[in-house]
């Protein structure tokens, strides 16, 4: 059995964090049979457009008034697939693939001006998000999105281009430095030769004539290597497993690291070839998992905080404006990540004026409080999330019956330890508020409200 | 190739964890130099103008007598007559009398052909490689000046280096120490002062600790900016515009004896890539009546020799102009440095090399990081090669 703020470190690393009756529920259960309920890995696909609106030629041989309305089409549209991806993640039941969906997108990141190939390279992640790392990691390889940002598609016999050779075995597999050379790599990059989409289809292709079939030395094995091959080669390496347990446990549990939860998911995670919901169960089931060092320590993300607060408190911020602003104030734009290495994540999210932002959301959310920041602009007119103008209000629609139902036995104590996994109130303080709305606007104001 | 640095954040890390209980209002808990000897400040302010979006540099500093020039922009180039000649190959765009008379007084150093290899023509990649002071094929997670105020380790003031606006660049942003924003200090003020911050600390929570610890540095800064932007009311005009007024308030900041050695703010805009002409021409003018603006307020406030301000943009444009009458994403650029104490005046090298692009772009030959070596180390006095991680040529404009 778990005690609350156990359940609830599950749900808010696991998860975006879920109603408290929810957590009651899960209380009654063993950690077993918790962490197997939420472990489902069925997500549906978010789909915005079937086509791409516009091929590249379309849009440069349309004329200047086309060319606007296509500009605002392709925003409106990206935007669109955006927020249903956040809505999503405050709706849906299955919080776990939906979070692997978003640690997929930081570990695999990516972004491309095509709509459906963002749409596509989602949705890859979507499928795979809890199966399995070898299926994904092909999936990915093989994506239009990625092929495109990691410049695949200049990868050719006669010139090759080391892009995607590099980054697949540092950020993807192996690590950095983690058992490869630069010979390797240059060798990695012929195997990969070939591999590339059609711009009209947004589909994979392999060009024969541009891949290299001669043969090819590579982590000290010679032959005529192609790109399926080296993949199943760094997955055969343990380094790939233990590069991702790392990973996980820093994301899901301590930037600092756990050695021991490491150990034990990637040994697991190679053991079960690579079943992503095997070295999730074990990272979570784990006794390390639950260790008092790692409850209340992480900084949420700007995403786990916009989603997190939605479901704790049966609120839904309406309009897409109001999503996409929450996004570009407080620094992550979902489907433009910074770079290939994704977001830097722990500290590096808060400055003093993102900070002060976010004790302050909580009266923008529950209080109609007037907005006076406004997020810097990228300076690119083409920029896909720029907002419409400035932002005043945030549209919210709560469902108060709903929250005060959930909350009419619970003691402010147990409020308290809901609402923050550090506990900072006075409970006095916390009784003298009028109304459980006062009440969760002063806990979600807490600058420790920032933590899981 | 990726480079986080993570040994030094480590280390770091190792020393935030032996912080104790009750040192939360200290100012230098959190930094990693409590063994180090901190830097008085050395009176040199440098300013930071980011023009966002891609400046056109080719209709900035224009080559009028280049018939290159009018081949490749026959509806977007500037006439001989309409520009403010700087000399008899050089003029300045019309709407940038204010940068022209400041280059007259000797006030002025314009840097030609500014940039780095193997170009990226991405808004937000080619902003990144400026803020970090990458290169191109790295990706860093901190700024060249975040680094300087880890290296600096000058915090006793956390305001080390103030950027006006509502967050921070990643300029700004180092492993230990941020810069700090600020667009409307009252309210931010509001926003914090509430929080109680000494009761919270828990030694074996870092990030909690970073939170109160950000939190008491935002209380701290925004009433002494709060209390300082009281001091002083510039008496010059500025232009009526958010850049303008954003201008004037950090000028209030200056003269008001807030001390911090970086300022930073930005104009955005300049991504043109249709109608450009006038567009561009009204930004510059923004930017060039602010500047003399503040020239003028810093002068009056004998504040203009001890004053360095650097101007850039993520990238130039390309040297043909488009259909719609823009320009596209390009590469190299010219950088302005306005100061009083200039060593180098005028136009610093040789002019855009218009004859010889690279795929229809300018070809640098100065790399941005050398600026970023002659500032950090002549300028803000601190080991230019460790923060840039690298080696690069000092240039002589100071």
């Amino acid at each position: 059995m778990l005690k609350q703020e156990e359940v609830q470190h599950l749900l808010l690393r696991a998860g975006f964090g879920t109603s408290y009756k929810e957590v009651l529920r899960l209380q009654q259960k063993d950690i077993e049979g918790v962490v197997s309920s939420i472990l489902n890995p069925k997500l549906p696909d978010i789909e915005v457009t079937d086509e791409i609106p516009f091929s590249n030629e379309g849009f440069m041989a349309a004329s200047k008034e086309e060319k606007k309305e296509m500009v605002k089409i392709r925003r409106s549209l990206i935007k669109n697939l955006n927020t249903k991806w956040i809505m999503q993640m405050v709706e849906s039941e299955n919080t776990v693939a939906e979070k692997l969906t978003l640690f997929w997108h930081d570990h695999f990141a990516c972004r491309s001006n095509s709509l459906l190939s963002v749409q596509n390279y989602l949705n890859t992640l979507r499928t795979h998000a809890l199966g399995n790392f070898r299926d994904l990691l092909h999936a990915v390889a093989k994506d239009p999105a990625m092929l495109a940002y990691l410049n695949n598609q200049q990868n050719k016999k006669q010139s090759p281009n080391e892009n995607f050779a590099r980054e697949v075995m540092e950020l993807f597999t192996l690590g950095m430095d983690n058992g490869y050379t630069d010979e390797d790599i240059k060798q990695v990059a012929r195997a990969f030769t070939g591999w590339g989409f059609n711009n009209k289809t947004s589909q994979y292709t392999f060009r024969k004539y541009q891949h290299d079939y001669g043969e090819k030395t590579i982590f000290g094995k010679t032959g005529n290597f192609n790109g399926e091959q080296v993949l199943d080669m760094l997955l055969e390496n343990k380094a790939t497993a233990r590069h991702i347990a790392e990973k996980w446990v820093a994301y899901f549990v301590n930037d600092k690291g756990d050695k021991v939860l490491a150990k034990a998911v990637g040994e697991a995670f190679y053991a079960s070839d690579y079943d992503i919901k095997t070295g999730l169960a074990t990272l979570f089931t784990h006794k390390r998992f639950y260790a008092k060092e790692h409850l209340g320590v992480k900084i949420k993300s700007p995403v786990e905080l916009i989603v997190g607060i939605q479901r704790m408190t049966y609120s839904k911020i309406q309009s897409e404006e109001s999503l996409i602003f929450l996004q570009n104030m407080l620094g992550q734009r979902l489907l433009f990540p910074p770079n290939v290495a994704g977001w830097s994540g722990g500290k590096s999210w808060l400055d003093n004026s993102t900070l002060a932002f976010r004790v302050e959301l909580p009266k923008y959310i529950f209080l109609a409080g007037l907005i006076e920041s406004m997020p810097k602009d990228s300076g690119d007119i083409g920029d896909q999330l720029k907002n419409k103008g400035k932002l005043k209000k945030l549209e919210v629609k709560i469902e108060l019956n709903k929250l005060q139902n959930d909350f009419e036995n619970a003691s402010d104590e147990e409020i308290h330890t809901y609402f923050l996994q550090v506990p900072t109130v006075d409970v006095s303080e916390l009784a003298a508020a009028s109304s459980l709305t006062k009440k969760v606007v002063l806990l979600t104001s807490q600058p420790t409200f920032q933590l899981c | 190739m990726l480079d986080l640095d993570k040994n030094s954040r480590r280390s770091f890390l190792k020393q935030s964890s032996l912080i104790t209980v009750g040192t939360l209002l200290a100012p230098n808990f959190l930094h990693a130099c409590a063994n180090q000897e901190r830097v008085a400040f050395n009176g040199k302010r440098l300013i930071v103008i980011q023009l966002s979006g891609g400046n056109d540099g080719l209709n900035t500093v224009i080559p009028y007598r280049n018939d290159l020039y009018y081949q490749l922009r026959p509806g977007l180039s500037y006439q001989e007559s309409d520009a403010l000649k700087l000399n008899d190959e050089i003029a300045l765009n019309p709407g940038m009398n204010g940068l022209r008379e400041l280059f007259d007084h000797g006030d002025v150093c314009i840097m030609n052909n500014v940039g780095y290899p193997n170009p990226n023509r991405s808004h937000f990649r080619s902003m990144d490689i400026w803020h970090t002071g990458s290169s191109s094929n790295k990706n860093w997670d901190t700024g060249w000046l975040g680094r300087y105020l880890d290296q600096k380790c000058n915090n006793t003031t956390p305001y080390q280096a103030i950027e006006m606006d509502d967050s921070v660049s990643l300029a700004l942003r180092g492993d230990m120490n941020k810069g700090f924003s600020v667009s409307k200090p009252a309210a931010m003020y509001n926003s914090v002062k509430h929080i109680e911050i000494g009761k919270h600390e828990k030694k074996d929570n870092e990030n909690l600790n970073y939170l109160y610890k950000t939190l008491a540095d935002t209380k701290q800064f925004a009433r002494y900016v709060y209390e300082k932007s009281k001091i002083y009311k510039s008496a010059v005009n500025y232009p009526n515009s958010k850049f303008g007024s954003e201008m004037k308030r950090m000028a209030e900041l200056i003269m008001s004896g807030v001390e911090s050695q970086v300022f930073y703010i930005s104009l955005t805009g300049f991504d043109t890539h249709a109608r450009q002409k006038n567009k561009q021409q009204k930004l510059l003018m923004q930017y060039s009546d602010a500047l003399s603006s503040l020239t003028q307020d810093l002068k009056q406030n004998n504040q203009w020799d001890n004053t360095l301000i650097f101007t850039f943009s993520e990238f130039g444009r390309r040297v043909k102009q488009n259909a719609s009458g823009g320009t596209d994403h390009g590469t190299a650029n010219n950088v302005f440095i306005t100061g009083g104490k200039l060593k180098q005046t005028g136009i610093m090298n040789e002019t855009a090399d218009l004859a010889n692009l690279d795929k229809g772009d300018l070809i640098h030959s100065v790399d941005f990081r050398s600026v970023y070596a002659t500032l950090l180390d002549k300028w803000l006095d601190c080991d230019a090669d460790k923060i840039l991680k690298q080696s690069f040529g000092r240039l002589n404009f100071i």
